[in-house]
């Protein structure tokens, strides 16, 4: 177990390397208003989620798996989102459902991002014509 | 031998979530860990790993545990109200531990006896109302700069008691061999240390419980 746990680290590592193409301040920023577009396209639960967002962003954007479910606890408190259980299976899941405040939240955020991306992609252009 | 030890990945999934939970989730908030790992564990062996390297693969993607668990105690406020029960009792014991030091001394060059009310009160003996809350309050935020509880250092506070009780009993010894002193002394240095004990542990609950408000935020969902 402990010769696994070591090799699991060390692909784990090499798989940061490669795979980690976004900063730790980027996916914190971006994790809030991602997690809402995606409750946007309807209930979901919190590893579906992960999943959601691993194959949207081609396996890019890798989060910490377990920093997830306190975001979602939080959101719950600011009542951006709202929680309930659902019998699937022969088992009971909790799924999350956006609610009206979440969703005019996961649009201020949109201009926000959006306009950051403007302000950015000028500056880009701008750059562009110089060289 | 191979396939001698039998690995029984419920019962882990089941260990691991409430390690992760340190006993501030409810139920379905534990629940829901039981159910992702669970479900990340049945991906991995469809893809051809066996239960045990599945689950050592889905606990590195959750995270590093203490991370998550402070993640975790940041966003839930039932479990930062216990720790701060916990945090205000232990500190407590700490500063009156630290309050006893100069009095234990000042006795003993007084030729002082020994009285177990009297220990923390000895330097405040004929000083005003401000020298004591000067003191007090000292004492009380070197102790909250000094250690900081959470789950990783309650070694720490029993360091401290163990410390505090072989001071308690090595002072026991020496002051018990010195002349007593006169009864109306006694009795004010008793009301003084009852008034010093008291009025620390108040200070120190008001001031962790407003900590406890001011550490509510969480680095993760700091953006809202």
């Amino acid at each position: 177990m402990q010769y696994l746990d070591i090799l699991c680290i060390y692909a784990v590592y090499i798989e940061d390397l490669g795979m980690s193409d976004y900063s730790k301040e980027l996916v914190a920023a971006s994790t809030i208003p991602i997690v809402l577009e995606v409750l946007k396209q309807g209930d979901n639960y919190g590893y579906a989620i992960i999943k959601r967002v691993q194959e949207i962003s081609g396996g890019a954007l890798n989060w910490k798996e377990g920093t997830l479910y306190p975001v979602l606890s939080k959101l719950e408190d600011r009542k951006l989102i709202q929680s309930y259980q659902k019998d699937e299976n022969g088992r009971t899941r909790k799924y999350y459902r956006l609610k009206p405040a979440g969703k005019k939240f996961a649009e201020s955020m949109q201009l926000e991002w959006s306009s950051v991306n403007q302000i950015l992609s000028k500056l880009w252009k701008a750059q562009g014509h110089l060289t | 031998m191979e396939g001698t030890r039998t690995f029984d990945l419920e019962k882990e999934i089941n260990d691991y979530s409430i390690e992760l939970s340190e006993g501030r989730l409810d139920h379905s908030d534990r629940l829901e860990l039981v159910d992702h790992f669970k479900e990340e564990t049945r991906d991995l062996i469809e893809n051809g790993l066996n239960a045990e390297e599945a689950f050592v693969v889905s606990r590195l993607r959750f995270g590093d545990r203490n991370l998550v668990s402070d993640e975790f105690r940041k966003v839930n406020p039932g479990y930062n109200l216990n720790q701060v029960m916990l945090k205000s009792v232990f500190l407590g014991i700490s500063c009156v531990m630290i309050l006893s030091i100069s009095p234990y001394i000042s006795y003993l060059s007084a030729g002082g006896m020994f009285d177990i009310f009297a220990p923390t009160s000895g330097i405040f003996i004929g000083t005003d109302l401000f020298v004591k809350i000067f003191f007090t309050g000292a004492g009380l935020y070197a102790i909250n700069l000094l250690v900081k509880i959470d789950h990783r250092n309650s070694e720490i506070y029993i360091m401290i008691l163990i410390i505090y009780l072989l001071m308690f009993v090595v002072m026991y010894f020496i002051s018990g061999q010195l002349p007593t002193i006169d009864p109306s002394y006694a009795k004010k240095l008793w009301q003084n240390s009852v008034w010093v004990n008291v009025g620390s542990l108040l200070i120190l609950i008001i001031y962790n419980l407003y900590l406890a408000c001011n550490e509510y935020d969480s680095n993760i969902a700091e953006t809202i």
